[in-house]
Order: C-alpha cells, then sequence, then structure tokens
C-alpha cells in the first residue's frame, strides 16, 4: 500500500476523514470487515439479588476475523439477552451470539447464526507486533452520533499497563492512541497497514481525543485460551513485591552485590506462586529476563513489569523464577493454574448473585458488586467495616477468618423479624454457634436452632437477632409470597468460578 | 441609667409571660442574671493534622459566659477550644481583660474561666442555678444587642433527652428549646434563663428549625460539683453499651421475667469502669435499685423515662460505686461496680486533639503520628467517604476499644522525600505495626525502639502486607537535618 498520501496528513488529528484521502479501494475493503453491533442486555439486581434490572441497548463495532467470526470488546456484548449485527449500509440486522468472552480482557468472539451473513465481507488479518511509539493508526467503527461507518486517525502515544474498565481489577497492557473516539467505537479494530493492531475498548473520557487499545498480545492470549473451546483466563502469580530501589533496604535485604531484583512481601491465597514463593525472598529473574530494581524487565529494549511475562502465558504453562533465598540463589518453576479468589473484587457478568434468604433475613456475600448496589449514587451508604474487610481483604489478611465475607444485607419485614427491620449490612460470624465462613454454611446452621431460637451473631459484636424457631419455620414460606420471591437461595455450585 | 434597663427588661419579661401559655406567676426576668453575662472574644488556632508540626492561621470566634461563683465564669468548652487569647468583656465596661481557662471538659462542652484582673468581678454577681424546668416551660435566653443592651429572647423547653454533645462524642441530659433567633446564628454559649435564674447554656442552634439544644442547669451543677480545689474528678462513665431488650425472641432466649426491662450489655469497653464486671450478653436489670425498662430507660422523678447513662453521669461520681442487678446465663446476679472517669487515653481513637498537639515524630522522612478523629476531619467536608477506608474504619467501629497490645493506631501519614527514603515516597496511610522488632501500641513505643536498631538498620513494619522499610543506622541524623531545613520543620517530634 502506497505510503506517500498518508504521510502528507501527519499527525493530524481530524474526525470522519473523507476516505478520499486514502486509498479507495484499500478503505472499501476494510469497511466490508467492520460491523455494527447492538445489544440488548440486562443485568441482576445486586441489591434484590432475585431480580433482574431493566433492560438497555447498548451499540458498538467489530471486526470480522478469518473463520467468520467477529471479534469485539466483551463489555459491548455483556449480559446479553439479544444480539444483532449489520454491515454497513446493508440495512439487514442478523442475528448473533456470543460464541467465546473473557471478561478479564474485555474481547468477545461472536458467531452469526445464518452464516449468509458473510457474504460480501471481507476479514482482517492482525498485525503480528504491538506498532511502536509514534506509530499513525486508524480506527474504524461506529460511533456515537452516526448512522454509517467512521474512521479516524492518530498516534500511537503510550503503551503501558491500565486498569481494564470492565472488571475494574485487571491490569492489561494497553496501547494509547490519540484518535477521537468514544462509546460505540468499543470493539472497533485500530489498524495499520490494513492490519488489526488492536481493538478500542475504552477511553479516558468519552470524546476525549485519547483512546485505549487492546494490544495484539492481549488478543492473541484471549484467542490461545479459547483454542480449546473453553474461555479459562488469565492466571495470576499472586506475588506482592516491593521496589529495591532504597540502597539501605537492598543492603538489608541482602541483595548480592552486582544484582537486581525485587522482594517478595506477600503472597496472595488462590494464585499460582503461593507455597512455592516465600515472603522475604528475593526475585532475580523470571523466565532468564533479569528483574531491576522497580520491578520492570527488558522484552526486545521496551520496559515492562515483571508481569508481563506471565500476561503472555496460559494457564497449565509454567514461570521459572530465580530467586535469592537465605544466602542462595535457587531457580523455583511456578505452574501457572487459574486463579482463585473467595472475593470477587471485580465487576461481574453472566452471572447470579449468590443469596439466601431465612425467614426474611437476606443474606448475601460481600463484593464489589454487592458495594455498588448498596451504595447506589454515594458511598456514604455502605457501613465502615463492609467497605474495609473488602478493601484490606488481601492487605490485613482478612480472608484468614473470613474466606468469604457474608453479610445479613437487610430484613424483608414480617412479624417473626419485626423488631429487627432496621438492621442491613452486618457481617455475620455465627448462626446458632456455628462459624459461618461461606455462604452456603448458613444452610446447615439454620437447621439447628438451639432452645427454640436462631441466634445470629455478628462481627464486632453488638447486639444479635433472635428469631423465634417455630414462627420462622412458619412464616418462612409466606415471606417469600408476599414479597414476591421465586426462590429463597441461589448458591453458584461448587467448583465454578468467575 | 440602670433604673431605665430594669424597666425595658422588666416589660419585655412580662410581654413574654403574657404570650407564653404558661400560667406563671409574674416574675420578674433576670435582674440576677443580667449583670453575670460577659461576652468572651477567642482567638484560636488549630493544628494543621495532616502536617502536625504546623498550626494552621488563627481565627476568632465570640460567645457568651456567665458568673457562677465567685471569679469564675462559666462558658461551653467548644468556645474556648484552641483558644490563644480569650478577651472577657463586661457589659457597660468596653474594655477588653483577659480570660484564663481554669477548668475544661470536652466530652460535657463546659468551661471555667478566671480573669486575670480580680477586679473584674467586682459589679458582677454569680448567677444562681435553677435545676428544676420542666417540658413546656418558657425559658429566655439572653444575648447583647449593639451598643449597650441585654436582649431577651423568648423560647419554650420542648424536649428533655440524653444526646450526643457537641464536641466529643459522649453523651449527657440536654434541653431541646424552640427559640427564635431572628436573623442572628446562635449556639454560642447563651445563658437560657428561667425565672431569673440559670436553667442551662445554649450549646447548637438549628436556624431552620429554630431548634435550641441546651446543655441543662442539672449537668452544669454536676459540672462545678466536680471542680473543686483538689482538680476536676470529672464525670462518670458507665464504660458498656447496649441494646434494647423489646423483641420477645432476644427475651425469651436470655430468660428475662415477664415485667423485668433490662440492657442488653453489648459492648464492655476494655478500660472503662464496666471492665472486668459485666460482660456482653448481660442483661443489666437495676442500678442501685432503680429498674431500667426495656429500653434502658429509668424513670426520673421530674422528667420521666431518660437512658440509663444519666442515671451513671448526672447522680454519681467517679469513686463512687453501684450495685447492678443482672441476668447473667440465666441466673440473677447483683455485682458490685466501682465507677471510673473516661479519658481521653481511654479511646482507641481520640475524638479531639484540642487542648493539646497532636504527637507526631518524624524520622527519616516519614511522617509518623497517631490516628485521632481531627486527622480524619482533614479528607475535608466529605471525610467520611473520602478518608481512608481503613483509618476511618478504625474510628467507627473501635473508637473506644483499645487492646493491651494496642493503646493507639500508629500510622505512618506520609514520607517527606529526601534521598534516604528513596523508593518509599508513594507510601501513605499505613499502620504501623514493629520498630526494629518490638510491637508498637502507641507512640512513644516508636521513640523508645528507635533506641535499638538492629545490625545498623532501622526497621519499620507496617500491617498491610506486612511490607517494611528500612533506614540505616548511619547518616540518619544528618539526612534528618536536612530534611527539617529543606522542609521547614522547627521540631522533628512532639511526643508529650
Amino acid at each position: 500500500m502506497k505510503r506517500s498520501a498518508l504521510l502528507v496528513f501527519g499527525a493530524v488529528l481530524v474526525p470522519l476523514v473523507p476516505a478520499a484521502a486514502v486509498e479507495e479501494a484499500e478503505v472499501l475493503r476494510i469497511r466490508k470487515a467492520i460491523v455494527k453491533i447492538k445489544n440488548v442486555s440486562q443485568r441482576p439486581d445486586y441489591a434484590s439479588p432475585w431480580l433482574e434490572k431493566d433492560f438497555s441497548i447498548g451499540r458498538g463495532s467489530g471486526v470480522i476475523i478469518p473463520g467468520n467470526r467477529i471479534l469485539t470488546s466483551a463489555h459491548v456484548v455483556s449480559d446479553s439477552r439479544y444480539l444483532e449485527v449489520e454491515k454497513e449500509d446493508s440495512g439487514t440486522p442478523y442475528g448473533a451470539v456470543v460464541s467465546h468472552i473473557g471478561h478479564d480482557c474485555d474481547l468477545a468472539l461472536l458467531e452469526v447464526l445464518d452464516p449468509g451473513f458473510f457474504q460480501g465481507t471481507t476479514s482482517l488479518d492482525f498485525h503480528r507486533e504491538i506498532p511502536p511509539l509514534g506509530t499513525m493508526v486508524e480506527a474504524y467503527g461506529f460511533p456515537v452520533g452516526g448512522r454509517r461507518i467512521t474512521v479516524t486517525r492518530g498516534v500511537v502515544s503510550r503503551i503501558d499497563y491500565t486498569l481494564y474498565h470492565h472488571t475494574a481489577r485487571d491490569y492489561h497492557l494497553i496501547a494509547q492512541i490519540d484518535a477521537a473516539v468514544n462509546p460505540g467505537n468499543s470493539g472497533g479494530p485500530v489498524l495499520r497497514d490494513g492490519k488489526i493492531a488492536g481493538i478500542v475498548f475504552q477511553g479516558v473520557q468519552p470524546s476525549e481525543n485519547v483512546g485505549h487499545v487492546i494490544p495484539i498480545t492481549v488478543i492473541d492470549h484471549f484467542l490461545e485460551d479459547i483454542a480449546d473451546g473453553r474461555y479459562d483466563g488469565y492466571p495470576d502469580l499472586g506475588i506482592v513485591t516491593v521496589n529495591l530501589l532504597n540502597p539501605a533496604y537492598r543492603s538489608f535485604a541482602g541483595l548480592p552485590e552486582g544484582k537486581t531484583g525485587v522482594a517478595v512481601a506477600a503472597l496472595l491465597e488462590g494464585h499460582s506462586a503461593r507455597g512455592l514463593v516465600n515472603p522475604g525472598d528475593l526475585l532475580l529473574e523470571i523466565d532468564g529476563n533479569p528483574i531491576l530494581n522497580d520491578g520492570t524487565i527488558l522484552i526486545e529494549g521496551e520496559s515492562y513489569f515483571l508481569e508481563e511475562v506471565v500476561e503472555r502465558k496460559q494457564a497449565g504453562e509454567e514461570v521459572l523464577l530465580e530467586i535469592f533465598r537465605e544466602g542462595e540463589e535457587i531457580a523455583v518453576p511456578i505452574p501457572l493454574r487459574k486463579s482463585r479468589e473467595p472475593l470477587k473484587t471485580g465487576n461481574e457478568y453472566e452471572s447470579k448473585p449468590e443469596y439466601l434468604i431465612f425467614a426474611g433475613l437476606l443474606f448475601q456475600p460481600l463484593s464489589r458488586e454487592y458495594l455498588k448496589a448498596v451504595n447506589g449514587n454515594s458511598s456514604d451508604r455502605s457501613d465502615p467495616r463492609l467497605v474495609y474487610y473488602f478493601n484490606y481483604y488481601n492487605q490485613d489478611r482478612i480472608y484468614r477468618e473470613r474466606p468469604e465475607i457474608v453479610v445479613l444485607s437487610r430484613v424483608l419485614a414480617a412479624p417473626v423479624n419485626q423488631y429487627y427491620s432496621g438492621i442491613a449490612q452486618r457481617v455475620v460470624d455465627r448462626v446458632n454457634g456455628a462459624e459461618i465462613y461461606a455462604l452456603a454454611d448458613l444452610e446447615r446452621a439454620f437447621t439447628r436452632p438451639e432452645r427454640g431460637c436462631h441466634l445470629v451473631e455478628f462481627a464486632g459484636g453488638g447486639p444479635p437477632v433472635v428469631l423465634d424457631a417455630a414462627a420462622a419455620a412458619e412464616e418462612h414460606g409466606k415471606i417469600l409470597e408476599r414479597y414476591r420471591i421465586p426462590a429463597d437461595r441461589y448458591l453458584s455450585p461448587p467448583g465454578e468460578d468467575f | 441609667m440602670i433604673g431605665t434597663v430594669k424597666i425595658y427588661l422588666t416589660v419585655l419579661g412580662l410581654t413574654g409571660i403574657l404570650l407564653s401559655p404558661w400560667p406563671a406567676a409574674a416574675s420578674s426576668p433576670a435582674p440576677a442574671a443580667e449583670p453575670s453575662l460577659v461576652r468572651l472574644h477567642v482567638t484560636y488556632q488549630e493544628t494543621d493534622y495532616s502536617s502536625p508540626w504546623k498550626q494552621r492561621r488563627e481565627d476568632s470566634r465570640s460567645g457568651y459566659g456567665c458568673v457562677v461563683s465567685p471569679g469564675r465564669i462559666l462558658t461551653t468548652a467548644d468556645i474556648v477550644k484552641d483558644a490563644t487569647m480569650i478577651k472577657v468583656e463586661k457589659r457597660r465596661d468596653k474594655r477588653y481583660y483577659q480570660g484564663r481557662i481554669e477548668v475544661i471538659d470536652y466530652d460535657v462542652d463546659l468551661a471555667l474561666l478566671s480573669v486575670d484582673d480580680d477586679s473584674f468581678f467586682a459589679d458582677l454577681h454569680p448567677i444562681e442555678l435553677e435545676e428544676r424546668v420542666e417540658v413546656g416551660q418558657p425559658v429566655q435566653v439572653l444575648i447583647f444587642e449593639e451598643p449597650d443592651r441585654i436582649r431577651s429572647l423568648p423560647g419554650t423547653i420542648v424536649k428533655v433527652s440524653v444526646e450526643h454533645y457537641y464536641l466529643g462524642v459522649e453523651r449527657f441530659l440536654t434541653f431541646g428549646a424552640a427559640v427564635n433567633f431572628e436573623d442572628r446564628g446562635g449556639g454560642w454559649s447563651e445563658a437560657v434563663i428561667s425565672e431569673g435564674k440559670l436553667a442551662g447554656l445554649m450549646m447548637t442552634y438549628d436556624g431552620q428549625r429554630q431548634y435550641a439544644v441546651i446543655i441543662p442547669a442539672a449537668i452544669i451543677s454536676r459540672f462545678l460539683a466536680a471542680a473543686g480545689s483538689e482538680g476536676y474528678s470529672g464525670f462518670a462513665h458507665e464504660g458498656f453499651s447496649g441494646t434494647d431488650t423489646l423483641a420477645p425472641a432476644l427475651r425469651e432466649f436470655l430468660r428475662i421475667p415477664d415485667g423485668a426491662g433490662g440492657v442488653y450489655v453489648t459492648d464492655v469497653y476494655p478500660r472503662g469502669s464496666a471492665a472486668g464486671v459485666l460482660r456482653p450478653g448481660d442483661v443489666l436489670l437495676e442500678i442501685d435499685g432503680r429498674p431500667l425498662d426495656a429500653e434502658g430507660y429509668y424513670e426520673d422523678p421530674l422528667w420521666g423515662p431518660l437512658e440509663y447513662r444519666d442515671l451513671i453521669t448526672r447522680f454519681y461520681r467517679p469513686g463512687d460505686r453501684v450495685e447492678l442487678k443482672l441476668i447473667r446465663e440465666e441466673e440473677e446476679l447483683q455485682v458490685e461496680m466501682e465507677l471510673r472517669r473516661w479519658l481521653l487515653s481511654d479511646y482507641l481513637v481520640p475524638p479531639y486533639s484540642c487542648g493539646f498537639s497532636t504527637r507526631y515524630l518524624i524520622f527519616g522522612g516519614a511522617i509518623i503520628q497517631e490516628l485521632t478523629l481531627d486527622y480524619l476531619k482533614e479528607w475535608g467536608g466529605q471525610w467520611r467517604q473520602r478518608a481512608n477506608k481503613k483509618l476511618f474504619y478504625q474510628y467507627y467501629h473501635n473508637l473506644r476499644r483499645p487492646l493491651p497490645g494496642r493503646k493507639r493506631i500508629v500510622l505512618l501519614n506520609r514520607v517527606l522525600p529526601h534521598e534516604i527514603n528513596l523508593g518509599y515516597q508513594g507510601l501513605e496511610d499505613l499502620v504501623l505495626a514493629e520498630v526494629n522488632g518490638r510491637p508498637i501500641s502507641q507512640i512513644g513505643d516508636v521513640a523508645e525502639a528507635l533506641g535499638f536498631p538492629e545490625g545498623g538498620f532501622h526497621r519499620f513494619v507496617f500491617e498491610e502486607f506486612g511490607r517494611e522499610i528500612v533506614f540505616p543506622a548511619e547518616g540518619l541524623e544528618e539526612a534528618d537535618r536536612q530534611i527539617s531545613l529543606q522542609y521547614g520543620i522547627p521540631r522533628m517530634r512532639l511526643l508529650e
């Protein structure tokens, strides 16, 4: 493809660049690979977890890749109840389904129910490397405010780790471009030389000239992962490290002369390195890459956090850590496995909230979604204990005593519980003398009243809830009817995560 | 001049009586109160709790006081809090006199002042207290009005109850009154008068609702009695908290007899009166023979049902012993409890720091201080939402729960950047667990532990992830000297 025409325009940011500025045939080819997506989604109501909220309609973009698949961003197609794709200028929407979705990297693959959709379309290939800084790229999509395809252009201005807002807990590489993109662009491709260099997925703010792009390394990880038919997700080392920038600390920690690295402060429960790496270890190398004192490594001359090595691997693979421990250098292989965390710290999708109701007492596990639902628009309605447990679950080792933080969320008023109508957001310690470590523990505990009463005790002491057991048994079903609750519990089957 | 004023007040007083529904006999309002009312102009300066070596810019506030005994002016503690200077002014004398705090109790929001020049009191006579004021009774609130007048604003006592006082976090008896301050603000320790005597001091005033909260004379007289010649002995504090026993299932479960009331003890504070005497789960039925109902109210002869806390604070003194009748594990017991005072040092997180600066220590550029409510309030107007979540939780839920191994929460505020703390400069709001291998219970422990570096290093370990920072013993003094110069910090530690 001739470059000269592009160079004339340099790094000027101009939305809606007339197609005539670029080679027309190439653009026509590209346009046949870009699709419009309409998603009708519905999310559960974590405040009343037997209910769903109203459905909403969202729009985004997607790109056709070889194999008659459409690649887009997960948040465009999450919690879908009805999904439509449309080619530019065709006027005919086609039904589609999500075939694979990775929430932790905000990517998804769609299948179109009618294979006839793909007639007259093209598919785009991937550019195999992350574009260097300063590279000119083009974003194609259907941003808000337009019915027809839009192309904007800019340069890759930054490549760095950033929070992926979809789950609000996962960090991966992004490429930042200074092209104008807005929410409708999500899921659309960013191209370099006519090939996919990334997927547009979030911005710093809507309509500003800063867009975030999922780079090829993350897309590759996703596509490799689903090759076996199932998305497993990113494994995590779960090592909390501390820099060794301070010379006194380096000396104190015993870092050998001439070496660089980071110190291990803690290991997170449920992640790959736990049990293999110890607090106090010094990490010197990861897969042969020397770790600098600030926790970074160089890959082909570019600086990344050491986690980038793990970012490029799948669960089931291995990383090799070179560790300095008690005066010796040792090589520790870490088998990477899927992470498990009893506390759900990210936004959740395609999931049903867990809950259990007993005699009008509504119990739920603490999670990010729960806190969001309780807070509504202001953050002053959540109990400080819940907020503390949530934010310091790992830092203060709260998981040791409370793997799952079970909350008496609120009380659905009925005669049996009428003295407790005002109780909300209390962390449960014990029910009928039994320690409650997980929501499921409630089921058994409530089968064993003592002396004709159910006793619920809370963290931090304070007044317990005491219910007459006979009244509770009698009213339990009536309360569900009165409040139109179809089921008194939902507990996800064991072994199911994410 | 005096005669004219007296007539004016009498007319106002009569008007007040005519307008009020209270069929009281006509009595002249406040001839005794008027001479004893003074005006206070206070310059104050607060500490900047986020940079604790600094004081904020000074500011001023004004309020009222009244002479309650020879040479003593009574006012609310919030008027004279953090004072650098107190100017006292009498009505007919435009000179300013210097006031000095003799006794102050921030929990009960009361203070006694003296004046440097004793002649100040020559023509002022102490006002008497009137404790027996009832709901529905009219009262007068006295204020100065320019140029030279005392106004008496009419009000009515509408409520008697135990409420949180303005400054601390403790609760005492209050009067609620409907008062119209017209276009003025209020709640600056105005004298509230009933039949010429002091019925209370105004603590807060809500202009929108025209509702005043008043410290009653009954509390004031307890305060004055405690301010004896041997120093201030304070108020008794029960040292526990509890909840109601209304729920029938709870009563059944605890085997509380029908007809008995009872407070269900939920919390016994480790350093309070009830430590070692009461236990969580006890049901307190009687205090010194006075029964508590199922909501924890006792029956006051004048005011009817009031929270048990009022019984303790008003009728007992620190050192008194009370008989408690309770139910524990289904059996009735009698125990004796010695009532203590509750001191600032009994809190895990002190709810105020006024009267003295906050303790701090700067070491290697790390600013170490103790968590107080004032520190949380440095997060601004929305501090309840914006403050560090862990520190706010400790204040909210563990306010009165210091433990033997943890008397205070000692935290790293932030780090003043210097070569010696390279790599640590982003750290803030971490809770200090250990220094040089020694566990930290309060900030004095830090200073002590710093006397014992290990292997040439000072090691600080924090609770969060157990992370540590290390300073070399050598070169530290010089680094601290440079930091002190660079950042303009005259004192690098304040531990007393």
